[in-house]
């Protein structure tokens, strides 16, 4: 009974990721790849780890994919231009390497040798995350690393879309030809200079 | 593995909290405009039925019987499954919350609640994030203005109010967490707040983490779109925000899930920081029967006290200015709501 949950689920993660990819219309797509991540997260669920698909569905599904639906519908993007199946190469190579990947799980799914958790130590739940995360010291400081280049990202992000103070903008201004000038509003002007 | 008395128990408990909440949400709707007039000094409606108190079945019979326009310009599918996408969520959220005292049957301990997910909490949340879909598909699929504008508040505004509302939990999940003791679980939660300070004062996280509750509290209204945080149905600015194209059924299928995600979020809140099915004085009945009829009746009598603060709210607030809103997500909520959580792990570290 789960196996079958199981491959439907499957089928509706591949099918959906497929229609994310020719789907010439963006907002089809985000929806496409929403339903994709909520199959995924189906998936997890039938693998015994409900910790990974709460967050599967809490992170991907439910934040960034409102975002990215956010800035599709912000930016009102247009439907994608020309016909459906007339790709270029790199489709074509997309599909080659992702058809090598698939002939490589078959030949390597049966025969991979699973590691034994622990006795009584169950991994996918919180205790059992946060144990492997917070003791093994390399793995401490992949995290840590990433979470400082995250903040970087943040930081970058709000100097490039922050509001400059007047101050600010007279200096950017100082070096542009003097004819931009005359073109604020009277109150622009500094104190100090002369009105064009 | 759940046993069989577990297994009726869940699915009674389904049926009947599905029908309660669609119901409960119609009758909700009735109060709303009955409240409405009583905090402005005129009647409400009073012409359907007796004193107006069958207004409700009025209105769902005239939603039912209009006719459901479909406009030329909007994109079909999506204009379609929009309304049901806003009903999912919110008819699939209270699965995780406990109504009642957990009870034995037959030697076997029987939870009142649907699921007991071990990730209750993060299900809660997961679930409550989906929720904006509903309105984002629904206003860009109208392919119209003013829905579009409603759509783009919305999604930024859930967002924005989401990370408050997870950080005022985390309060909670490290006020329940004991060594040994699954934190995350709901049921859990309910357990952590049934003690008592000093003999008297129950042990409700409300009490433990004020601050917590009331950030809690205020996300509480920004999540579910209502006064003052209504920016994506602004009538007055926006028509009638993501709405503003749906008609009939689908225009009803919307406003319900509006009062049943209202109804869902007192349910939380009360879970979560009100002691969720417990009473002071619970421990002192000896029947176990009647300390389940009364933890269930304690538990909704909470809710109905947030529900009714949902419209005391509504009726005395008036809207936020966009920016005042971002503000008070963004610089006021949010740090408040990290230094609550910094503060509780700080004070368990020290007790502990």
């Amino acid at each position: 009974m789960s196996l079958v949950i199981f491959i439907m689920f499957g089928c509706v993660a591949v099918g959906c990721a497929l229609a994310m990819v020719f789907a010439r219309n963006p907002v089809y797509g985000a929806i496409a790849l929403i339903v994709c991540l909520a199959a995924l997260a189906g998936e997890y669920l039938l693998l015994d780890a409900p910790l990974l698909a709460a967050f599967q569905i809490l992170v991907y599904a439910g934040a960034i994919m409102v975002l990215y639906l956010f800035v599709i519908m912000l930016l009102n993007v247009r439907r994608e231009e020309g016909c459906r199946w007339c790709t270029d190469w790199r489709t074509y190579l997309g599909f080659a390497l992702a058809g090598l990947i698939g002939i490589s799980f078959l030949f390597k799914a049966s025969n991979v040798a699973h590691p034994a958790p622990p006795a009584g130590f169950h991994v996918y739940d919180v205790t059992g995350v946060a144990y492997t995360m917070f003791t093994d010291p390399t793995l401490l400081f992949v995290i840590e690393a990433l979470g400082v280049l995250l903040l970087m990202s943040v930081v970058g992000a709000i100097y490039l879309g922050r509001r400059f103070s007047a101050e600010e903008e007279s200096l950017l201004k100082r070096g542009e030809p003097e004819a931009s000038k005359g073109k604020g509003a009277p109150d622009d002007v500094p104190c100090g200079e002369a009105a064009p | 593995m759940i046993s069989q008395e577990q297994l009726i128990v869940s699915l009674v408990l389904g049926l009947v909290l599905m029908l309660a909440m669609t119901a409960g949400a119609g009758v909700f709707t009735f109060f709303e405009r009955k409240i409405a007039g009583w905090t402005q000094g005129r009647y409400g409606p009073n012409r359907a039925g007796p004193k107006g108190y069958l207004q409700f079945l009025a209105d769902g019979i005239k939603f039912a019987l209009k006719e459901d326009v479909i406009q030329d310009y909007v994109v079909k599918p999506v204009y379609v499954i929009a309304p049901g996408l806003m009903m999912i969520p919110a008819l699939v959220l209270y699965a995780a919350l406990p109504i009642g005292k957990p009870f034995v049957w037959n030697g076997n301990e029987v939870h009142l609640q649907i699921v007991q997910a071990n990730v209750g909490v993060l299900y809660l949340l997961a679930v409550a994030s989906i929720a904006v879909y509903g309105i984002v598909f629904g206003a860009w699929a109208s392919n119209s203005r003013y829905p579009f504008f409603g759509g783009v508040r919305a999604s930024a505004q859930m967002i924005s109010y989401e990370l408050a509302m997870g950080l005022s939990i985390i309060s909670v999940v490290l006020l329940t967490s004991e060594p040994g003791i699954n934190a995350l679980s709901i049921s859990n939660i309910v357990a952590g707040q049934t003690g008592y300070w000093f003999g008297f004062i129950p042990r409700w996280n409300l009490f433990a983490n004020p601050v917590a509750f009331f950030v809690f509290l205020v996300c509480m209204f920004a999540e579910t779109n209502r006064l003052p945080f209504d920016l994506a149905e602004a009538e007055q600015e926006l028509v009638g925000g993501y709405h503003t194209e749906y008609s009939a059924m689908k225009f009803a299928s919307f406003m319900l899930s509006e009062y049943v995600n209202m109804i869902t979020m007192s349910m939380v809140m009360v879970t979560l920081f009100v002691g969720g099915w417990h009473f002071p004085g619970i421990e002192a009945i000896r029947s176990q029967a009647i300390q389940v009829l009364l933890s269930i009746g304690a538990f909704g009598i909470k809710v109905l006290f947030f529900c009714f603060l949902f419209l005391w709210v509504r009726w005395t607030l008036p809207r936020f200015r966009y920016d005042q809103l971002m503000h008070l997500g963004w610089k006021a909520l949010l740090p408040v709501a990290l230094a609550s959580a910094l503060g509780t792990a700080i004070a368990i570290a020290l007790r502990v």
